[in-house]
């Protein structure tokens, strides 16, 4: 009977030490996921006061330099963006709304996101991400999360068919569990080189929060997950304009760029009809040697390009505003 | 629902142990049918409207049932109402895998003019369909008894052996639900089939599941590639089947024992097999036992029963001749193997994969029956290189199994012929990998063997450790725990099982 219930009882004890881990500093640097390290980026900064803020996707995260946007416009630049996977579970104010909460107001919010899921405004809690539990464990530890995680879902995404109803707190804990063995195996187990010890914070930090993705170019077309059936693309006019509503007081002039595509991307037209007339800059295609990861993260030539571009867009404005009168925030033209 | 997802093993699992040890409070009646209740709940998870079929073909089979056993003193009646039942249950097995598959290929072929669409494949329909085949014909042979429509439901819904065996029989589970027996979770039962089912996960998840990218990637693209690569794949294939499928039985075996019912084993070490036969007979066990007793045996005694209408010999020496040998011998087994095959899948590389194993079980035969015992080729050919031999057959066989179209088969058995040469090994890490696995399955004891839980008869399999043997100590308690937990880090929710499909 003790074989039985001893190991039950360890099953649910791991179960429950491994989230009370994966909340704590030390699990971030020991969870065989170094990307991971780098995000928080906004809530570690405290009045960095920067002119530009970047926001967006891990498109623009890996895109938009902001060192190169400072150069063009003279403005101090900084790159808050934050992937899709953590957008969907904390929703995409929070990163942002915790930055504004701790510097002063930006000139510009430069907001970009890769066409399919060109959404800026998105829910807290809008779908299981283990990454997004992860940084709210890490960074907002509240009665409201805690409630949500042991919500039972409809859906784990990509589970097909077999549509499952767990509860969230226990994938999450499966999911921490697996990358801690797998962290264990890096180190320990011969032939498999370690990725663990790069410090993507770092990396984030000397960049002013752009993140480099860590790839070499793609050579051919390569589609992702995140590009969808084109039936399926949505057209998000509400949640751009939210964006903008909430963000361009004060003095703020909101920019909304979509990401570029690559030259090849069959579904070019059905994401340029879905976000016509909802975009601040041109609807561009790109050589695919510019992307990297497949299709939405963008190599050193593919971030120069967008970069450049962005920080033109910007510096267009900046003169403009200089001639009176000066904008009170809203709709960049 | 898999066993290995963690909603199966963290929430139905332990909710369907306690609800027994509850209902076994008020006796018989109520244990079996909770057990029925969450086995229909189990089904229904990962079927949905699915389910009617399964409750449609257990009420139909019911109605047979009780159709024969009312006909008993009518021979010619119940031999009717026999056949009306498993020409019942083999036109809803071939509507549901095999109409429009077949109408598809018509049109691929241009024979038809028109894209048939398919039907949803109810999920295990060619196991509980074989469950009730064999309940019928054992019921008219007297091997069976005639059950309340519970105790029937119960039998065939049963949730470890439901949707991927193993085959069971009437007599095998039926006495073991019988009133005699007590209706309460026995700690011993329940120590023994937690560690089955952990070795079963840790098989699934940790091996098979770990493994599969490696044999995907190699079938998604498989042409063009040296015989060492392509030699690699089919190995990589052939481990990610085995740990697959003894995994998910381990596993059936550990769940039914933890409400201490035992189950037939399904798998034996069937990469220890010395002959292709044997291979068969420690393979998908219960599926070979259901094939052999009623396919291969009904074929041989009608096929013997002929010829001894024409006044020809049945002996074993009349096998020894090549009329006898083809009628009796070859035969039966190519068309036994042949129905194997289709069983598996409506694809036409399940068919050759069927006539496949077919030609190598009568080559064994011949073997056998024409070769004599002490000649020297026979001497030359001892247990290691009939092993690798058969294992060899056996990949072989299994690229015909997991190829996705018959391209793709002769691809890569030209590659692993040698068409592009020798090659490179694509990771000398994969097959660091491989090698590793191989010497598990070829040099360890296999599960039962470790947990003293071999069938009757059966020989221990030769192994470089034949003495370990669990026992519900601290050790055993920790080894346990640990590949559990490991285990469960590693489950998803989206995995399956290679066996689901058929």
């Amino acid at each position: 009977m003790l074989y039985v219930v001893g190991m039950v009882a360890v099953q649910i004890l791991l179960l429950v030490v491994v989230v009370v881990v994966a909340s704590t500093p030390w699990f971030l640097t020991h969870d065989a996921y170094p990307g991971m390290l780098q995000s928080g980026y906004s809530l570690r900064l405290k009045h960095a006061d920067c002119d530009v803020v970047i926001y967006g996707d891990s498109s623009t995260l890996t895109g938009l330099d902001p060192d190169i946007i400072q150069k063009i416009t003279g403005l101090k630049t900084c790159n808050l963006s934050e992937g899709v996977t953590i957008q969907g579970v904390v929703g995409s104010r929070f990163p942002l709304d915790s930055y504004l909460a701790n510097n002063k107001r930006p000139r510009y919010l430069l907001a970009m996101y890769t066409p399919s899921m060109f959404r800026p405004n998105v829910d807290k809690f809008a779908e299981y991400q283990p990454e997004g539990v992860l940084y709210l464990l890490q960074y907002d530890r509240g009665r409201e999360m805690l409630l949500w995680l042991l919500r039972i879902h409809g859906e784990i995404p990509g589970a097909g068919v077999a549509k499952q109803k767990d509860l969230w707190v226990v994938d999450f804990s499966l999911w921490a569990g697996r990358q801690m063995v797998k962290d264990l195996l890096n180190r320990y187990l011969p032939g498999r080189g370690s990725k663990t010890e790069v410090d993507t914070r770092a990396q984030r930090e000397s960049r002013n929060g752009m993140w480099p993705y860590p790839l070499p170019p793609e050579t051919e077309c390569v589609r992702t997950v995140l590009h969808l059936d084109p039936k399926s693309v949505g057209r998000y006019a509400d949640s751009v304009a939210e964006m903008r509503r909430v963000y361009g007081v004060e003095g703020t002039t909101v920019l909304v760029n979509i990401s570029p595509l690559p030259t090849c991307d069959t579904l070019q037209d059905a994401y340029r009809k879905a976000a016509e007339g909802l975009h601040d800059n041109a609807f561009e295609t790109l050589p695919i040697a510019d992307f990297n990861e497949g299709d939405v993260h963008f190599s050193a030539a593919g971030s120069e390009h967008i970069s450049v571009e962005a920080g033109e867009q910007i510096l267009a404005l900046e003169k403009q505003r200089q001639t009176p009168p000066s904008g009170t925030g809203g709709r960049a033209k | 629902m898999s066993f290995s997802t963690p909603i199966f093993y963290l929430m139905f699992l332990p909710a369907a142990l306690v609800g027994f040890q509850l209902m076994g409070i008020f006796g018989r009646r109520y244990a079996v049918g909770f057990l029925t209740l969450v086995s229909l709940y189990f089904y229904y998870y990962g079927s949905r409207g699915v389910i009617v079929v399964l409750a449609a073909s257990i009420l139909a089979n019911y109605v047979v049932a009780d159709m024969i056993v009312r006909s008993a003193k009518r021979p010619a009646e119940q031999k009717f109402w026999l056949a009306a039942g498993i020409a019942g249950n083999l036109s809803v097995l071939c509507f549901f895998k095999y109409l429009f598959p077949l109408l598809n290929f018509f049109t691929v072929a241009g024979i038809t003019h028109r894209n048939w669409g398919a039907v949803i494949l109810p999920l295990g329909i060619s196991f509980f369909t074989f469950t009730q085949i064999s309940y019928l014909i054992d019921l008219k042979q007297g091997l069976a008894q005639q059950e309340s429509l519970l105790n029937y439901t119960f039998f065939v819904t049963y949730f470890p052996h439901l949707v991927a065996g193993p085959i069971i029989r009437h007599k095998e589970l039926m006495p073991q639900v019988s009133e005699k027996r007590r209706y309460r979770l026995n700690r011993d039962d329940v120590a023994l089939g937690l560690t089955w089912f952990t070795m079963g996960m840790f098989k699934k998840v940790m091996i098979a599941d770990q493994i599969s990218p490696i044999a995907d990637a190699f079938f998604t693209r498989p042409q063009g590639m040296g015989a060492a690569a392509a030699w690699l794949g089919a190995l990589t294939y052939s481990m990610q089947l085995y740990f697959d499928f003894s995994g998910y039985s381990d596993m059936a075996v550990g769940i039914a024992r933890m409400f201490s019912i035992r189950f037939p084993l399904n798998f034996n070490s069937p990469y220890k097999a010395p002959s292709i036969i044997d291979y068969w007979q420690r393979w998908h066990m219960t599926l070979t036992r259901f094939i052999m007793d009623y396919v291969y045996a009904p074929i041989q005694f009608s096929v013997s029963r002929r010829r001894l209408e024409k006044g020809r010999k049945v002996s074993r020496k009349a096998t020894a001749t090549l009329e006898g040998f083809v009628q009796m011998i070859a035969m039966p087994s190519l068309v036994t193997m042949f129905l194997v095959g289709v069983w598996h899948g409506a694809g036409i590389q399940f068919l050759l994969y069927g006539l496949l194993h077919g030609i190598y079980i009568t080559i064994n035969h011949a073997w056998r029956i024409f070769v004599p015992g002490e000649s020297r080729l026979k001497r030359l050919v001892n247990v290691p290189v009939s092993v690798g031999i058969t294992y060899v057959a056996a990949v072989v066989g299994d690229v015909f199994f997991r190829s996705n179209s018959l391209r793709d088969v002769w691809s890569v058995l030209a590659d692993m012929g040698g068409r592009h040469g020798v090659g490179e090994i694509w990771s000398p890490g994969h097959a660091i990998l491989v090698a590793a696995l191989l010497a598990v399955v070829w040099l360890m004891p296999n599960t039962q063997e470790i947990l003293g839980e071999t069938q009757e008869n059966d020989a221990l399999n030769w192994s470089m450790v034949p003495r370990v043997r669990w026992s519900p100590t601290l050790p055993w308690w920790v080894a346990t725990s640990f590949s559990f937990a490991v285990s469960m880090f590693y489950s998803t929710a989206s995995t399956t099982f290679l066996y689901f499909k058929f």
